[in-house]
């Protein structure tokens, strides 16, 4: 019975994924004991690094032609090591310990992080970024964090989500309401997988730990600033990173990709 | 007896509000509830709160009472504001630690009042209280009271004054409220 944490890193022409990935695994590897680490990534991206345990190289690159790298992420279930996986990004952050949330989660087949945080931890429900899932009456989950054993329940799960992803422009034409995404954007996926086996989130598992703090400006209430970073003073000290008033203390989203070198 | 430390102004008169941070040296109970003169406890909701394990618990929220939500200091400063109208502290050394940090916030308050962009420029206990807990507690969320005050802004005149309530008027509605604790920012309701 393994447990581990698995993400997706292929990089694309702006963003090398692989970079954000190892400084990720090197920070779950600092913070917790149950630390195994799987990154998936493709062909031209593949590497090798002493904090990542398991490099594995997508035989078939559904996102090859893809500016979005998206289109692989129903795969991992089928291709984790783990009997229990954490789904991740890869740019993220781990700040704290958090070996105790296994205790709590392999009691379930699929737990997702439901709604994400602000830098001053408080529960977003609601995002300027969701209208999608409003209009579309989806649940509020992120792919950023999930957490899956190998089930029948989660296998179901992932093979709606390859259903959903390789047929792409029928679901965002037929299925889904004011949909316009290109590629298949991972989050509105799975949360359109969930949707379906699950209609009335009967099942879905809402740990009020189990989310991540989302360093978007929306989330954060902070639309109207120019500059988020400047105007939050973000900064590294030590080992720890601020935001404002606030140390950040749950695995931290960072999203904005210009962070990297300068805080991470 | 204490002489009120002056110089503080608030509208232009003298805000003697400065001292707040001596109630740790100045009270004489192990578990002490401290409140502003103007709250007023019409039940006894709080006394609970002296009988928990928290070394220290503050309130955070407060609640309009003519609903207009007037109290979002979110735009107002870059920390989230606390109020230290009520507050509830048990001597040790997590409560000392505290203080001492509202006495430091207190002596570089101009530093700590442009640091947090707060809106204000005079010495407010509930930025002083705010910053020092966020720096005694290592940045992240610390204990508060679970409740949010029910609060009369100040542009309501309270009309009358009972046992168990007040009643008050803002423009030309009046309202009242009983068996409530009720926090009056209008200093004129003395008069009533």
């Amino acid at each position: 019975m393994s447990k581990g944490f698995l993400w997706f890193a292929q990089n694309n022409e702006n963003t090398d994924y692989v970079e954000l990935s190892i400084k990720l695994a090197e920070s779950i590897k600092k913070h917790n004991k149950e630390n195994k680490i799987c990154v998936v990534t493709d062909e031209n991206s593949k590497f090798q690094h002493k904090s990542v345990d398991v490099v594995k190289v997508l035989s078939d690159d559904n996102s090859a032609e893809h500016e979005m790298k998206w289109a692989n992420e129903y795969k991992a279930f089928s291709v984790t090591p783990f009997t229990h996986t954490i789904k991740l990004e890869s740019d993220m952050l781990w700040t704290t310990n958090t070996d105790w949330w296994w205790y709590h989660l392999w009691q379930h087949d699929l737990v997702f992080s439901v709604d994400c945080r602000d830098y001053k931890d408080h529960v977003v429900k609601h995002s300027p970024y969701r209208d999608l899932f409003v209009r579309n009456r989806l649940p509020n989950i992120y792919n950023g964090m999930i957490y899956f054993r190998k089930s029948k329940w989660a296998q179901r799960f992932f093979k709606l989500a390859e259903d959903i992803t390789t047929n792409w422009n029928e679901v965002k034409t037929k299925m889904l309401i004011n949909c316009h995404d290109t590629y298949p954007s991972t989050d509105v996926v799975y949360a359109l997988a969930y949707r379906l086996i699950d209609p009335t989130n009967k099942k879905l598992i809402d740990y009020e730990w189990f989310k991540f703090l989302h360093h978007k400006p929306g989330i954060n209430g902070l639309m109207n600033k120019r500059d988020q970073n400047n105007y939050l003073y973000t900064n590294r000290t030590g080992d720890n990173i601020y935001l404002g008033e606030k140390r950040v203390s749950r695995v931290w989203h960072y999203y904005d990709k210009e962070l990297y070198g300068k805080y991470i | 007896m204490i002489e009120p430390e002056l110089g503080n102004k608030k509208n232009g008169k003298e805000w003697r509000n400065v001292d707040r941070h001596m109630a740790y040296e100045l009270s004489p109970y192990d578990t002490t509830l401290v409140m502003d003169i103007d709250y007023f406890p019409f039940t006894d909701n709080l006394r609970q709160f002296l009988e928990t394990d928290y070394d220290f618990l503050i309130s955070k929220e407060a609640y309009d009472l003519t609903n207009r939500n007037s109290f979002d200091h979110r735009r107002w400063s870059l920390i989230d504001m606390v109020w230290a109208t009520v507050f509830v502290f048990r001597k040790g050394a997590k409560a000392k630690r505290i203080f001492d940090m509202v006495k430091y916030v207190k002596h570089y308050y101009a530093y700590f009042n442009e640091l947090y962009r707060v809106y204000g420029k005079n010495f407010r206990n509930d930025y002083a209280f705010a910053i020092a807990l966020e720096q005694a507690n290592g940045f992240i969320n610390y204990d508060t009271l679970p409740i949010r005050l029910a609060t009369l802004p100040p542009d309501c005149k309270i009309v009358k004054f009972t046992d168990t309530g007040v009643a008050w008027q803002y423009k030309d509605n009046i309202n009242y409220i009983e068996d409530q604790d009720v926090h009056v920012l209008n200093k004129e309701s003395i008069n009533v």
